[in-house]
């Protein structure tokens, strides 16, 4: 069992790290994400088809020249594949066994598309003819054009009708047709030694043009560039910042770029238009062929599709925890059935793991994004650390979250939110400003047993808040032990024990009997974390210091186990099954039961975790996740679970069975039932060929003593035998084929002789007449008949 | 006796400092320092108020690649653009003078103003030549068609005249159609056969042949009410009109029927001058938003389209006049300075050409501690602030001011003659002051009763003409003048009796420049003058005969002087080089020779190297002075950004190495004087730039990013 597990990645990573593309009728935006490329539906904003084959990072696609349903993508695993996103299937391969850190094609040189090579001193742009892919690396005509190539290529590499250009930071080299140019016909153009270093570059798609931007912001138009004594540059400055994206529109008229202000700003000939406020820096921007629609990458890993009318028209969020490491770790909210982690910056982000879909980002903090004037110095903002959630308790679920500038060491707020049920939205209750003084807050922990929340300190101090009708919550207890740090705090399943880790010792406490703590159990090193077991472990405290793994037994007040880990980087516990999980920082996974030392399942991970979560699902192959899989999240933010390696070959052809989920119009339903009949037919002569051939066959070659009894073989008999005359109707019918049945039914209408042959007939009858698609109603007409034969 | 005025008081505290050896930067307090400079005392005067004028319009000749400036005050100054900037000669203009438009006619230099006159000036002694009116009012714009030899006037009552200017002489023509409303701008295309005029809110295609309108553009309003004013038109060769209105944009026609080709909002104000290249293929564009920018042709599968280019943001104030010159575009506005920039973005760079004169404006007395300030149309005389130097002078310490500067007079021109002073300066005893304008020479004897209070008496004397350089010699026995009509008038003064007799006019022999610098030698024997050729001719006193004229270099001489006790002839050209000939030998003398061998460049430009390289004119040699003792010879050049000094074996010492070393001390603010008092007593009069930009208009208010 051990060895057949292994992780599979079931979602994360950035969708906006590279260019994604439209599809050229500008219904599907195309990304690259992670080890797969992404078609989302820009319509109803679903992922509705996942490219999955490379093994390694997709560095970037763009469209096949010739083919407008196909797209080349390149990776870091050294390949170049050939997709029909529709339809998500893999058509070609070709293997460079070099990692490619970008592809480009234009359909103006159809036959060619350039890759770059990723080796080990320098990056190379080559380009190779795409008419024939071969198998072999040797058979891949290449042909050097530039060496030394920025690493960030896909912005820094542009082509267009005429011309290609390649980018460093202070010059440029233009090559004309760029289908048949050699390595040494270009031209270069030299920015002044002071001139600000290039950081993107976009052509102009029709005119002898293109558009630089700078480090500091200035967006440069240059024309005349196959001239190199009388190339002109004029100077657009808008972004104070390093312009991060830039881009044409199709058809050259305007100029869309976008920086670390997050802001969209379009240039105009004379004007600029600003969409203002999208929360994040852009890193890319795309423009669909026919120009009304753009899609703005953003750093928090999502993509806006933004009309030319500017507004937002649809977006598409990847897993937008990128770029934080979770302080508030991953929980489990069983209202959405969501993993509830840190997202954008101040907010909860409600994520579907076993999907992959991201329901929405909730905004904790309410504070704008505003981009710091110096990136060295990037501005503090306010991060959520605590997040936590209660029971049902007449009927409102409560959500308490905990925000604080740690580089500021201000606006610590603790908030709690009630989940409402007419709006179907949390709605925020009581607001505590400085709970606990700044001080650090370890814990944020709900009783399961009644609307109460407790909240520990570093300083020591343990708060016990209530939920009052009229005044909200409010802080009843406040406890704390020698002026130890507060470290963890648990409760009992039932909710009638707390567990209070301070420093290294546990204390109990009652706090629905509002008694003194009580009951200490000590160690000699400081305790980190603390669960209560669940179910059957009731009566177990684990808790986890930095190298040891403790169990006591609470009713009896002493040591159940204890078991040496190194480096415990931090325990997490199942609320729906009796396992718990620790994980080191060595990046091991120890599955146990309190009640046992040994654990279930331990594995060295392949990636670095930081945060964990059991989520509750039915179907699971693995016997310790029969109640909840667990997921991880690593430190790129891409989510991973475990497997059996069979399964991981399901994983990666699930891409084909998803259904294609499009807008529903009136012609489409047209099309979709004319293209479902044909479908149907096809199908069911298949069907027919085999099924038929295959229980006659059964039933012929098998002895009959070890034959299921005839009844239960009969329905699947009669049925493939029924099959037949609609299908062979169901075909263009011949006058020949006609006359047939002509007879035949006269024939039959001959024999008229006993009720059941009577009975037979108006069956078959009936199946001319209808064309039957579904047979499931013949089936208990057969069975009766079948059943007065063997009579 | 004409006006004068006595300031008793002067309310400005002045503050004395004295600083050794080092230089350091004196508090701002100190307008009126005192310094140790090695072995100097540097007495730093910012008493000076000097202010020069925008520039209204500038107009490049294309024979001698001189560039003509005119600005507000009507004063049009000629800059020598070939080797160095220069500043040739400037023409004073009047009170009732003010030029729009200047005009090179071949090497004729014509003005259109708005007192309605066409003004011809005389390069040659840097006067007005002759003056035609306009007979369409004020004066807007001028323009000239090489094909037709002839200039048209766009005129205040709305009509073009056309002037032909065959034979040295402006006779009217004659006059288009009129049309509403002034004609602010014009330009002549290169057939001769059509002018293109722009007025509020049209654009006017005229046919020369016909004096009928062909056209008539419609410049869009940016609103109902507020009247598009085209400040500037351009036509190129292939008729296409460019534009530049009130409303910040540059708009490129089709000039044959009359559509609008490109519309570029690249001004965030009016476009006040465009100005294209040679070739056609670039197009600049100033304004009030001080941007200049270029819009290049960008021809594309023979579809004309104009982008805009590159941009220079140099100036702080209004551009007003746009000029080319050869490779470079020179800018010039509200700000006084000129700024020019290469054409082609990837050679050249970028210099400031700063609206200092190259004629000393102070003079000094040193032995009545005087200064004599010019100002356009007066001029001030101030008493210096004293102080007692301590026994012991310490680098780093201000010496306290013990009495402050006294402005004892302000010398006004009567005012019947409104033309602006040329020239002034007080005698080195401090009993006489001279100036010119460009109509009289006056000279005054200053007669101080007590130490505050003076008078002066104007002194009559008969044959004085006006001229363009005065000197004293340093006995101020005589009053030598460099006159208009290219002679040299030497005038006895007799201070006792207030007489003035002059007693010899040497004529000079070139006639087709002026005589800008004269020096007298300490004994007085000796008179040197140099003119804008570079000839320099030396004049012996005694006998009043021609002694020798000096070898020819191709630069203009900056300044000349001569050494106290050789009489050897410095001179420093506007190149920085720097020449020292010997009378008594003929030759130049050994420092030269070894000067000139021992260095590739001018001497002075390989000390300046170093100093802030992007201005070029400030540079230049105003002034010479000598220090001489026994054991060594100092020489100090004085330019309007620092002092040049160099040191050097005395001529008696019979050493072989007679050059010892040189250095380039540019700790000062610009200069416009600087003198010695005595040995060991430097003045100089600052001028610092941050005082004239606080004199300037404001500026048009842009919001930047960040404030």
């Amino acid at each position: 069992m051990k060895e057949s597990l292994q992780i599979v990645q079931t979602g994360g990573s950035s969708i906006t790290k590279f260019n994604s593309i439209f599809s050229h009728d500008s219904k599907y935006l195309l990304c690259p994400c992670g080890n797969l490329v992404k078609v989302f539906s820009v319509a109803t904003g679903e992922c509705f088809q996942r490219l999955n084959g490379h093994c390694k990072l997709v560095t970037m696609i763009c469209h096949h020249p010739r083919v407008q349903l196909q797209i080349l993508s390149s990776s870091l695993d050294g390949t170049v594949k050939v997709w029909d996103y529709e339809d998500g299937i893999l058509l070609s391969t070709c293997d460079f066994n070099v990692p490619l850190l970008g592809i480009f094609a234009h359909s103006c040189y159809s036959t060619v598309a350039f890759v770059i090579q990723q080796s080990d001193d320098s990056n190379e742009l080559y380009r190779f003819t795409l008419n024939t892919i071969p198998s072999k690396t040797s058979d891949i005509a290449c042909s050097l054009l530039a060496k030394n190539v920025v690493k960030d290529c896909s912005k820094r590499i542009a082509f267009s009708e005429k011309f290609a250009v390649v980018s460093y930071s202070n010059r440029l080299l233009v090559f004309i047709n760029p289908q048949h140019a050699e390595r040494d016909e270009k031209i270069r153009h030299v920015l002044k030694d002071n001139a600000p270093a290039i950081t993107c570059i976009s052509c102009h798609p029709v005119e002898e043009c293109f558009a630089t931007g700078h480090a500091n912001g200035e967006i440069r138009i240059w024309f005349n560039i196959s001239d190199v004594k009388n190339v002109i540059s004029s100077i657009q400055h808008w972004h104070s910042l390093e312009v991060l994206s830039l881009k044409f529109s199709s058809s050259g008229s305007t100029v869309l770029s976008g920086g670390h202000e997050g802001v969209l700003v379009q240039w105009l000939e004379d004007s600029k238009n600003f969409l203002p406020r999208l929360g994040s820096a852009i890193t890319n921007v795309a423009v669909s062929k026919d120009s009304t629609l753009f899609a703005v990458s953003l750093l928090d890993n999502s993509i806006l599709i933004i009309t030319n009318y500017f507004t937002i028209k649809q977006t598409f969020d990847g897993f937008t925890a990128i770029g934080q490491n979770l302080p508030c770790g991953i929980c489990y909210d069983s209202n959405t059935n969501a993993c509830v982690t840190n997202g954008k910056p101040g907010h909860l982000l409600f994520y579907l793991p076993d999907k992959d879909i991201q329901l929405y980002n909730l905004d904790i903090v309410s504070r704008n994004f505003i981009s710091s004037v110096d990136l060295e110095k990037p501005l503090s903002k306010t991060n959520i650390l605590k997040v936590g959630f209660g029971g049902t308790f007449d009927g409102v679920k409560h959500m308490a979250t905990m925000e604080f500038d740690q580089a500021k060491q201000r606006d610590e707020k603790l908030k709690f939110w009630r989940f409402s049920d007419t709006d179907q939205q949390w709605v925020l209750e009581t607001i505590v400003k400085s709970p606990h003084d700044g001080c650090g807050i370890t814990s944020l922990t709900f009783s399961p047993a009644n609307n109460a929340c407790v909240t520990t300190s570093q300083a020591g101090f343990a708060k016990i808040w209530f939920k009052h009708d009229e005044e909200g919550w409010l802080c009843e207890m406040s406890l704390s032990f020698r002026d130890l740090p507060c470290n963890d705090s648990t409760f009992s399943e039932d909710g009638s024990v707390l567990a209070l880790a301070f420093g290294h010792t546990v204390c109990f406490c009652d706090i629905s009997n509002n008694e003194e703590m009580q009951l200490m159990l000590s160690h000699s090193e400081s305790i980190k974390s603390i669960f209560f077991g669940r179910q059957s472990c009731q009566h177990l405290l684990v808790a986890a210091t930095s190298e040891e793994l403790l169990c006591w037994n609470v009713m009896t007040k002493s040591m159940y186990w204890s078991s040496h880990i190194h480096k415990i980087n931090f325990l997490i516990c199942d609320i729906h099954s009796e396992n718990m999980a620790v994980f080191t920082n060595s990046n091991k996974i120890f599955v146990f039961q309190p009640s046992d030392k040994q654990p279930h399942y331990s594995h060295n991970l392949s990636i670095d975790v930081t945060a964990a979560c059991f989520v509750p699902s039915k179907n699971c192959d693995i016997a310790w996740q029969a109640k909840s899989e667990l997921y991880l999240v690593s430190k790129e933010m891409s989510v991973h679970k475990f497997c059996v390696k069979s399964e991981v070959d399901d994983a990666s052809n699930l891409s084909r069975m998803i259904i294609k989920s499009d807008q529903v119009t009136p012609m489409s339903n047209y099309l979709s039932s004319t293209q479902q009949k044909t479908a149907k037919t096809v199908n069911s002569n298949r069907l027919q060929e085999t099924t038929v051939d295959d229980t006659l066959r059964y039933i012929l070659d098998t002895p009959c003593h070890v034959l299921p009894s005839m009844s239960t073989l009969c329905d699947q008999f009669i049925s493939s035998l029924l099959l037949q005359q609609p299908s062979d109707q169901s075909e263009d019918i011949s006058k020949h084929n006609k006359n047939d049945n002509f007879e035949e039914t006269e024939a039959k209408n001959d024999k008229k002789a006993s009720k059941d042959e009577d009975l037979l007939e108006e069956l078959e009858k009936r199946v001319e007449q209808v064309k039957v698609e579904d047979f499931e109603w013949i089936q208990p007409l057969c069975k009766r008949k079948l059943e007065e034969f063997s009579c | 006796m004409d006006n004068f005025e006595v300031d008793q008081v002067n309310k400005e505290t002045e503050m004395f400092g004295s600083k050794a050896v080092k230089f350091y930067k004196i508090s701002n307090l100190a307008r009126l320092s005192y310094y140790i400079m090695s072995k100097f005392v540097v007495h730093r005067c910012r008493l000076f108020k000097f202010t020069p004028c925008a520039v209204q319009c500038m107009a490049a000749s294309v024979e001698t690649s001189d560039l003509a400036v005119a600005r507000s005050d009507g004063s049009i100054e000629i800059w020598s653009t070939k080797y160095s900037w220069f500043q040739k000669l400037v023409i004073p203009g009047s009170s009732d003078h003010s030029v729009e438009s200047l005009i090179w006619v071949g090497n004729r230099l014509l003005s259109g103003g708005l007192q309605g006159d066409i003004t011809e000036y005389d390069l040659t002694d840097a006067t007005v030549k002759l003056s035609v009116d306009s007979f369409g009012g004020a004066v807007w714009c001028i323009a000239y068609s090489i094909v037709k030899d002839k200039i048209a006037v766009g005129c205040e009552d709305g009509s073009v005249k056309m002037f032909d200017v065959k034979n040295k002489a402006i006779t009217f023509e004659r006059a288009f159609d009129k049309q509403e409303g002034r004609i602010l701008s014009m330009a002549w295309h290169k057939s001769g056969d059509i002018i293109v005029t722009g007025s509020t809110d049209v654009v006017r295609i005229w046919s020369t042949k016909t004096g009928h309108a062909i056209q008539r553009i419609t410049i869009e309003r940016e609103m109902k009410n507020v009247e598009t004013i085209i400040w500037s038109v351009a036509i190129l060769s292939d008729y296409t009109i460019i534009s530049g209105d009130s409303s910040g944009r540059v708009q490129f026609w089709n000039g044959k029927n009359a559509t609008l080709l490109q519309s570029h909002r690249a001004h965030r104000a009016d476009v006040l001058c465009l100005c294209s290249t040679k070739d056609e293929k670039c197009v600049y564009a100033a304004g009030v938003d001080p941007r200049v920018i270029a819009f290049n042709l960008v021809q594309e599968d023979d579809v004309p389209t104009w982008v805009k280019g590159r941009y220079m943001q140099k100036h702080t104030h209004d551009v007003r006049a746009l000029a080319i010159i050869e490779n470079r575009i020179v800018s010039g506005g509200v700000d006084t300075n000129l700024m020019m920039n290469s054409i082609s973005e990837k050679v050249g760079s970028f210099q400031r050409v700063y609206s200092f004169p190259m004629k000393s404006l102070v003079s000094t007395s040193a032995t009545k501690k005087l200064v004599l300030m010019q100002y356009s149309n007066y001029l001030d005389l101030w008493k210096f602030a004293k102080c007692n130097f301590p026994e012991e002078l310490n680098a780093g310490r201000n010496i306290p001011i013990e009495d402050n500067p006294v402005k004892l007079l302000q010398i006004k021109p009567p005012s019947s003659d409104t033309n602006h002073i040329c020239c002034s300066v007080i005698s080195p005893c401090g009993n006489w002051i001279a100036y010119s304008t460009t109509s009289t020479l006056r000279l005054y004897n200053l007669q101080t009763s007590d130490e505050l209070s003076c008078k002066v008496i104007r002194v009559r004397c008969v044959g004085l003409i006006p001229s363009h350089c005065i000197v004293f010699t340093p006995d101020s026995n005589y009053m030598i003048t460099s006159t208009t009509n290219h002679k040299i008038l030497i005038v006895h003064l007799v201070a006792d009796t207030c007489e003035a007799r002059l007693v010899q006019m040497l004529q000079l022999k070139t006639y087709t420049c002026i005589t800008h610098l004269l020096a007298v030698s300490s004994t007085s024997s000796y008179l040197a003058t140099a003119n804008l050729d570079g000839e320099i001719n030396v004049f012996d006193l005694t006998n009043m005969t021609h002694f020798c004229t000096l070898p020819k270099y191709q630069h203009t001489p900056s300044s000349i002087a001569f050494h106290p006790v050789t009489n050897d002839l410095m001179t420093a050209y506007d190149d920085l080089q720097v020449i020292e000939y010997s009378l008594i030998d003929k030759a130049y003398t050994k420092w030269t020779k070894q000067c000139l061998s021992t260095n590739n460049e001018p001497l002075l430009q390989t000390l300046r190297k170093g100093a802030s390289s992007n201005s070029c004119n400030i540079a230049v040699v105003t002034s010479i002075r000598y220090v001489h003792s026994d054991e060594v010879d100092k020489v100090f050049f004085m330019s309007r950004e620092g002092l040049y000094i160099a040191e050097r074996v005395p001529n008696h010492m019979q050493d072989t190495k007679s050059h010892l070393g040189a250095r380039f001390c540019h700790k000062f603010k610009p200069l416009l004087c600087t003198e010695f008092i005595d040995e060991s007593t430097l003045f100089v009069v600052e001028r610092p730039l941050q005082d004239i930009w606080e004199q300037l208009p404001p500026t048009l208010y842009q919001k930047k990013f960040g404030t």
